[in-house]
């Protein structure tokens, strides 16, 4: 496990690596691609787990936060997705320097699966596969749930836009209503691969979906069960 | 402002970012030490412990936010009798790296709940800091804590009969014989009625405080009201231990909307302003001419 700083010089993003154990590498590659706000902070620590599995099954990791997320540089007033989803290509440069992998899965967990969508159609070639952990590919979805989570935590409403206790900025808020990566799910045909149980656009905490329900319950996702069913999903056949 | 990513420790190294004052600012000679709140890896609840770092760094300060053993980045270090004394043994192995790797004598240590308690924990044990910010640390009821918990309620119209449906209810509800039992483990005790938080009993943490006074130790103690309902006003703590004479060294912000982790953004810039000027105030600022 390699922690790390890439990108630009003034503002880089953190990162963790993690080398396939296997010597000589196989060539298997993972990006990892983070949920938003809350969900991120709640998924962190299943993720890692994720990550070293995936490593000591012999597949190059690369996990990291988003600009103004997180470790990484940045203040959450200038967070977009636009800026996300050309920071999921640095990542895959990046992870291409350290492993020498050419091409890379996404594993995109929430709203990270729309903006893994979003990269791969940017990098067509050099994305193997992205597989989804209850993916949001509707933002207008997003954004209701996001807002009824929100009034859920602070029902006497807050002076700042925010989601969850996170700033969430006007220009997120529109590029989410214009979100829709549905279509690329369609496109990708075999190439998307949604985790056991995964729920597309969960549209409630308490709706079907292992990481919304685990949201729910506040239990950080560390149930085995559903570890195992992303790993499942995330098996070195499908990357 | 740089960052830069650290390891502490030989065996299992903890993981760690340190942020630099920029160079026009200067280092002050006092470091800060930012621990997990819980099992929340080291950006802290909200991002707090990343916003906190760059704001105090940016003053001066270089600032540390590592993850604890088992936590977050940093690996485990096996089985431990004591995870909280772990906790502090952790917290004062990436107190003497601050200390060492950034040109600095004093540390301020800055924690959230677990955190704040570890956070005073560690002050008892290293005379290297010269200050904590305990943000929703320890908390005990007073007298007027269950007026104003109780007593706008107990005015109202048919609030005693009430309270004595509910003493059978809970007589039912505590699966317990008891009366006693139930009022310390069932579903209205005094735990229930904290928040369900554990606390370790008030002599011990009064003779923590009160040594920490006697050390004159400044400490920077912050509430929510909004939330678990075990603090609901200013001066709480103090009243909780009149023993104790912590006249200016305890400055109390008691935040009556925010919830636990301050999780309204609002709310949390104004956490962090007072967070700044408390530091002013105290005199870490002060070092910078000295040196």
């Amino acid at each position: 496990m390699i922690p790390l700083h890439f990108g630009e010089s003034s503002a880089p993003l953190f990162g963790v690596y993690h080398p396939a154990s296997r010597a000589g590498g196989s060539q298997k590659a993972v990006v990892v691609c983070n949920a938003f706000g809350a969900e991120y902070m709640v998924s962190h620590y299943a993720l890692r787990r994720v990550a070293q599995s995936l490593a000591a099954a012999g597949v190059d990791v690369l996990r990291f936060d988003y600009f103004g997320t997180g470790d990484s540089f940045g203040e959450p007033e200038e967070m977009s997705l636009a800026r996300w989803q050309s920071d999921i290509v640095m990542a895959m440069d990046e992870l291409r320097d350290l492993s020498g992998a050419e091409q890379a899965s996404l594993f995109g967990v929430r709203l990270g699966a729309a903006l893994a969508c979003r990269a791969a159609s940017v990098e067509p070639d050099r994305v193997t596969r992205i597989v989804a952990w209850d993916p949001v590919l509707s933002g207008d979805g997003y954004l209701a749930w996001l807002d009824w989570a929100e009034a859920a935590l602070h029902p006497r409403g807050s002076v700042e836009p925010q989601a969850l206790g996170h700033v969430l900025p006007d220009i997120v808020r529109r590029e989410l209503r214009t979100l829709d990566e549905r279509a690329s799910m369609e496109r990708l045909g075999s190439r998307f691969v949604r985790t056991k149980g995964s729920a597309v656009d969960a549209p409630r905490p308490d709706a079907d979906g292992p990481f919304e329900r685990s949201l729910a319950t506040g239990n950080l996702i560390v149930d085995p069960v559903v570890l195992h069913d992303v790993l499942d999903a995330l098996g070195v056949s499908n990357l | 402002m740089k960052e830069r990513i650290v390891s502490i420790g030989e065996q299992a190294p903890m993981s760690g970012i340190l942020t630099d004052p920029p160079r026009a600012v200067g280092n002050t000679g006092t470091g800060v030490l930012l621990l997990n709140a819980g099992v929340l890896h080291r950006v802290g609840a909200n991002r707090l412990n990343v916003t906190v770092a760059r704001s105090l760094a940016a003053l001066g300060l270089p600032a540390l936010r590592f993850d604890a053993s088992g936590i977050g980045e940093s690996p485990p270090r096996g089985p431990r009798n004591s995870p909280h004394r772990a906790e502090v043994a952790d917290t004062l192995e990436a107190l003497d790296f601050l200390i060492k790797s950034s040109n600095v004598e004093r540390v301020v240590l800055v924690g959230l709940c677990s955190g704040a308690e570890t956070a005073l924990l560690a002050a008892a044990a290293d005379r290297r800091v010269a200050g904590v910010v305990a943000i929703e640390g320890y908390a005990y009821p007073t007298r007027q804590f269950w007026i104003r918990r109780y007593g706008s309620r107990m005015l109202r119209p048919g609030a005693w009969k009430r309270v004595w449906e509910s003493r059978r209810l809970l007589r039912r509800l505590g699966n317990s014989t008891d009366d006693a039992d139930a009022w310390r483990d069932g579903p209205f005790s005094l735990r229930a009625a904290l928040g369900g938080r554990r606390l370790p009993p008030q002599e011990q943490t009064q003779a923590l405080l009160g040594e920490l006074v006697a050390r004159q130790l400044p400490i920077f103690a912050a509430y929510a009201g909004g939330d678990h309902h075990y603090y609901n006003y200013t001066g709480q703590l103090r009243a909780a231990f009149p023993a104790i004479r912590f006249g200016k060294l305890l400055e109390v912000l008691y935040e009556p909307r925010a919830d636990h982790t301050f999780s309204d953004t609002a709310i949390r810039r104004r956490l962090v302003g007072h967070i700044e000027a408390w530091v002013r105030t105290r005199g870490f600022l002060e070092a910078q001419q000295r040196r």
